[in-house]
């Protein structure tokens, strides 16, 4: 090939490829170059590559903040509803309590004149600890002189005293501890009967058992069929000891230990008459 | 004298170690174009007409991975290509000073060009900046003696067989 005619075709070619050159630049890309010139910079370019995982990780930032905002707000939310989940197990434990009461009270069988009504002891003198309470129930809750009253015990409802004073919105409770109280009773094993008294002190103390009887300690003590006060068959303790007899009236004695203690209480079902009926 | 497949691995390393060079190793921020040195190198031993061709497909390869305008360097490779060629009727680009000179000179065309080119097809003149006009030339140059040393040994070992 002479020369000239080599730099004949060298120049057509630089035209040629000038051309091309300026038309690819001029021209507008197809979607297919676009797409490989894009997949192939993103591959390729570490700048990038480099902006993909500094936006990847910035992206992560925000996600994971939003997370700890999110759980902070969960967390709240949580925390509420622990309190008022404390707040139902809380009602829960009273409301099984109130179960436990309302059970207690169902074994009573109760004349048709009287009800059952829940009071709470509301003073408790620590000089008259075993001799009375005062309760937030009186003369317009249906409370009456004499009423009997329980406590919820170990062995459940227990006969604790009698009310002594009433007043409208109160009433104050002898305790069977104090040493002017005294209730018919029996002793569970014998069906011996006596005369159970307060003496100012936690022991209560039993009398006029009849010297032939046997009773043991540990046994309970219910209120008797003749006591004109309590209904008969109400727990009161469980004897603790069992005296000498009297030498001069030749009874039997023995000391009872109250099923429910004055310290052992806060609440107290009162009977009162039912609606409508007159104590006989 | 070096074979078609020889100079297509050549421009198939230069534009492969173009990328991981500028990607990964790059000098104070910048780096040879080894395509160009390549091209240079080719129209100084093979002539224009192979420079050309292979000049403006490794500049539309080149392009192709990054953000400058598509086709810019083919452009711009092509006229290096002639530039080598016209040059070299005056001047010995045998040797490896000669090529190196001419890959600075060639250097500095190729951003003069492709100012221009950017500012009549992007409306902004691609300006490198004035340190990359003095310290790429320059890695150029280096690149190009490299590249005449290593072109010379497997001459050398393909003239011996």
């Amino acid at each position: 090939m002479s020369q000239f005619r080599q730099t004949r075709l060298i120049h057509y070619t630089l035209a040629v490829l000038t051309a091309a050159s300026l038309a690819i630049l001029s021209l507008p890309l197809a979607a297919p170059v676009r797409a490989l010139r894009a997949t192939i910079h993103y591959v390729v370019d570490p700048m990038a590559y480099s902006g993909f995982v500094g936006a990847s990780e910035l992206t992560g930032i925000s996600r994971r903040l939003i997370g700890l905002v999110d759980a902070e707000k969960e967390n709240e939310i949580l925390r509420r509803k622990l309190a008022e989940m404390d707040l139902m197990s809380t009602r829960l434990q009273g409301m099984e309590k109130e179960n436990a009461r309302l059970r207690e009270e169902l074994k009573l069988k109760l004349p048709a004149s009287e009800r059952g009504l829940w009071a709470h002891v509301i003073e408790k003198e620590p000089f008259r600890w075993y001799q009375d309470v005062v309760i937030d129930a009186g003369e317009s809750q249906g409370v009456a002189l004499n009423a009997p009253v329980f406590a919820p015990s170990a062995h459940g409802l227990a006969a604790i005293g009698s009310v002594i004073e009433v007043r409208p919105e109160t009433s104050d409770v002898l305790l069977m501890t104090n040493s002017l109280s005294s209730v018919a009773a029996y002793v569970s094993s014998e069906a011996v009967s006596g005369l159970v008294l307060g003496q100012g002190g936690a022991i209560l103390k039993m009398l006029y058992l009849p010297p032939g009887s046997k009773p043991a300690v540990g046994e309970d003590v219910y209120t008797s069929a003749v006591s004109p006060t309590f209904p008969p068959h109400m727990l009161i303790g469980a004897v603790a000891r069992v005296r000498e007899p009297d030498p001069l009236y030749g009874f039997l004695s023995a000391e009872v230990v109250p099923a429910a203690a004055p310290q052992g209480f806060s609440e107290v079902l009162v009977l009162v008459r039912s609606p409508g009926t007159r104590r006989g | 004298m070096m074979g078609p497949f020889g100079w297509l691995a050549v421009y198939g390393g230069a534009l492969v170690g173009q990328w991981v060079w500028a990607s990964e190793f790059p000098f104070f921020g910048y780096s040879p174009q080894l395509v160009l040195v390549a091209t240079v190198a080719l129209a100084a031993r093979r002539g224009a007409l192979p420079a050309m061709s292979a000049g403006f497909l490794g500049g539309l390869l080149g392009n192709v991975g990054t953000r400058r305008l598509f086709g810019i360097d083919a452009l711009a490779f092509v006229w290096v290509a002639y530039g080598v060629w016209w040059l070299s009727k005056n001047v010995d680009t045998s040797r490896c000073m000669p090529q190196c000179v001419l890959t600075v000179l060639m250097s500095w065309g190729y951003a003069a060009l492709a100012s221009a080119a950017g500012l009549v097809f992007a409306g902004s003149i691609q300006w490198p900046g004035w340190s990359a006009c003095l310290v790429v030339p320059l890695y150029n140059a280096l690149a190009a003696a490299a590249l005449f040393m290593a072109l010379e040994w497997a001459e050398g070992r393909r003239r011996l067989r």
